[in-house]
């Protein structure tokens, strides 16, 4: 058997790991801007472009796409091509997916203070940008799909099961979704109008949560999880049933953003019992990760990146238990339009994307660069204000949701409303 | 418990400085393998197969029908939910009073859009008692067929406005823009005073018209050429209501027409009960 030589590209990911950093700081400090100007409302500064219902998108697609984007995406291409035994199919499209991607967060940063917005969540962006999106997505898929046609592994590796999912089903869902009519440069309404936009809305929102937060970091776990822990995954006919199960299940689950709303019954119905389902691969991913690290725990103790991946995946189980809970609809008769959400949307945030995204930094700077991390412990003091922070966040917001929901709700003995100024 | 919450995002924002810092000072430490070698030999175009190999192992070799299968998979849900409730007309029974918003008013709803007023503004009144007590008639799906985007919010930072159309006069939603805090005490929504002084672009509201035509709402024939005349008419109308409280505005100011779209929310409804 002739072996073949070849290079990995390591540059696309430092790159891409770079570009994830930085628009993590950036995003997460809007993030925290917003946060505050809760607290203190001068913090709008009076003017259009800093106000919370302009600022708050940016702090959305910031985290989203321009974090948690480049992190899938620097941590693709760096498994990708290990997997495959092959090098990216074309550096010149790796390129491109690369400025292409910052070129439009820069739109993005430019356009959504000035007002610029579909008024559509995670899809505010305004068509020609989306016209953008679709084009770079399609180039990271070709440049991906490439890679994996000319591989020197003959099988897919579950990682890139979910690798492929997350492709296919992001340029559905953020076509479909897309579908608006320009009145201008920077405006355009939506093709859909009222019950049906909300559904179509939903559908690509949540599978936004699905297919771009979700599988992508599904598939980063199976990799850089056994490779930081040494140990094979868990098992393989858990990989096969759950990844085939949740991106099945994952898309029904939309109407459960709508209950009580005005959208028929049937399909607030088959949202919430899709929902619950879902339960069901997502703790399988969960399981398969935690019990990957049988027999090395004591590795846990001692090694970071470990200790980043252990917080991620159980974040990941408890917001894939909760969403479930807040698909029923006593439950969400409670909780929906209240901070409750925002703290659940934050425990797979911070927890899965962010802690996630951090391991796997922390392992793989050391490796492309040759040299160990440059202090342990300042990776293990992140560690834990990180994980403060996540309580911090989550705790408050749960209090503040309940209390508020309690007192939307609440009746005098008389039977009238006890707070009638909201 | 809104102060605690930031605090807690400064300390994840901290770990994440941190962290940066980390991450420099180990890569200007070291260098960047840019190519990393490896070694492996190409696939072999005949291979053989273990006599009992998993099923799985199939699809697994065959990238392509993996990404058909994939995609056939994840528009079962997506076809199953969205069809039916495009093509059965009785999910979204008609309300004959609904009619398409006024040149003004959709100005108005752009602006809306603009700001981000859905963003703390929720549009959809739930069938609770709590609710339908506290903001009207709950919200039906005929209401909606002509809002390009619909507007009906994930969140209540402040109360639900889709019956806040007559609830308060023109006056109150000018000083309410102006100063929140002055019509609504303990508010933290963000002052809007810009909207006072910035004139209305009413040189978009031929091609707002045509657009809205192209998607179905039904705006008579050619109406795209005289709708800047309504628009004026109601602004009038507006401005007039407002000098009576003591406000002098001028009518083409983006406050009227924000003052129009709020003032016509939710009310088609009710005209139907009076008409009845």
């Amino acid at each position: 058997m002739q072996q073949e030589q070849f290079y990995y590209d390591n540059k696309i990911v430092r790159n891409f790991a770079y570009a994830s950093i930085i628009f993590g700081l950036i995003g997460m400090t809007v993030g925290l801007l917003i946060a505050l100007q809760l607290v203190f409302p001068n913090l709008n500064f009076g003017i259009p472009y800093t106000t919370f219902g302009r600022v708050r998108p940016l702090h959305t697609n910031a985290v989203i796409f321009a974090f948690v984007g480049n992190g899938l995406f620097a941590g693709i291409y760096y498994s990708l091509q290990r997997l495959c035994k092959a090098r990216m199919y074309s550096d010149v499209l790796s390129k491109i997916n690369f400025w292409g991607w910052q070129i439009i967060i820069l739109a993005a940063a430019i356009t959504l203070p000035l007002g610029y917005t579909s008024g559509k969540e995670y899809a505010e962006l305004e068509w020609p940008i989306d016209i953008a999106i679709a084009l770079i997505w399609v180039v990271f898929g070709w440049n991906m799909f490439a890679t994996i046609l000319k591989r020197r592994e003959r099988h897919l590796y579950v990682a890139i099961w979910f690798y492929i999912a997350t492709f296919i089903t992001v340029a559905v869902l953020h076509i479909v979704n897309s579908f608006e009519i320009p009145v201008s440069l920077f405006k355009s309404y939506s093709w859909y109008a009222g019950v049906q936009d909300a559904l179509v809305q939903w559908w690509y929102g949540h599978n936004a949560v699905a297919f771009f937060l979700t599988t992508p970091y599904l598939g980063l776990m199976y990799y850089f999880l056994p490779k930081a822990a040494n140990r094979p995954v868990y098992s393989y006919r858990l990989s096969i049933i759950h990844f085939w199960a949740l991106i099945f299940l994952y898309i029904w689950a939309g109407p459960h953003h709508l209950l009580y709303t005005s959208l028929p019954d049937w399909a607030q119905s088959l949202g919430v019992v899709f929902s619950v389902m879902l339960i069901a691969p997502s703790w399988g991913g969960m399981i398969n990760g935690l019990l990957t690290l049988r027999g090395a725990w004591d590795k846990v103790r001692e090694d970071v990146v470990l200790k980043f991946f252990v917080v991620a995946i159980t974040a990941y189980g408890m917001s894939t238990f909760e969403g479930p809970m807040l698909s029923l609809k006593n439950v969400n008769a409670i909780a929906h339009f209240t901070d409750w959400i925002i703290a659940h949307v934050h425990i797979g945030a911070l927890g899965w994307n962010g802690f996630l995204t951090f391991g796997m930094l922390y392992w793989l700077f050391p490796r492309i660069y040759g040299k160990e991390l440059y202090s342990k412990k300042l990776a293990n003091f992140h560690f834990w204000i990180g994980t403060l922070g996540i309580l911090f966040y989550a705790i408050p917001l749960y209090w503040a949701g309940i209390t508020q929901s309690l007192m939307w709700k609440e009746f005098t003995a008389e039977g009238y409303l006890n707070i009638q100024t909201f | 418990m809104y102060a605690l919450r930031s605090l807690g995002g400064l300390l994840y924002l901290i770990g994440v400085i941190v962290m940066t810092y980390n991450l420099v000072k180990t890569a200007l430490s070291g260098k960047l393998i840019a190519n990393e070698m490896a070694e492996a030999p190409a696939l072999t175009k005949v291979y053989g197969v273990a006599k009992n190999e998993h099923w799985h192992r199939w699809i697994e070799r065959r990238p392509v029908q993996f990404m058909v299968f994939s995609l056939v998979v994840i528009l079962i849900g997506g076809a199953a939910e969205i069809i039916p409730t495009f093509l059965i007309k009785n999910n979204i029974p008609t309300i004959a009073s609904v009619k398409p918003y006024t040149p003004l008013e959709l100005q108005g709803r752009d602006i809306y859009i603009r700001e981000g007023c859905n963003t703390c503004h929720s549009q959809m009144i739930r069938p609770f008692r709590s609710e339908t007590e506290r903001y009207g008639e709950y919200s039906k799906a005929g209401e909606f067929v002509y809002d390009h985007p619909f507007l009906w919010g994930s969140k209540r930072t402040g109360p639900d406005l889709q019956r806040e159309g007559g609830k308060y006069p023109d006056a109150w939603h000018y000083n309410h823009m102006l100063e929140p805090s002055s019509m609504s005490p303990g508010s933290i929504m963000p002052v809007y005073a810009w909207l006072l002084d910035d004139n209305l672009d009413t040189s978009s509201t031929a091609a707002k018209i045509r657009a809205m035509q192209t998607v179905g709402v039904p705006y008579p024939l050619g109406y795209d050429l005289i709708a800047n005349k309504d628009l004026m008419h109601q602004a009038d109308s507006i401005k007039n209501t407002l000098a009576q409280s003591g406000i002098k505005t001028a009518s083409d100011k983006e406050i009227v027409a924000l003052i129009a779209y709020l003032q016509r929310l939710g009310r088609d409804i009710k005209l139907e009960t009076k008409l009845n």
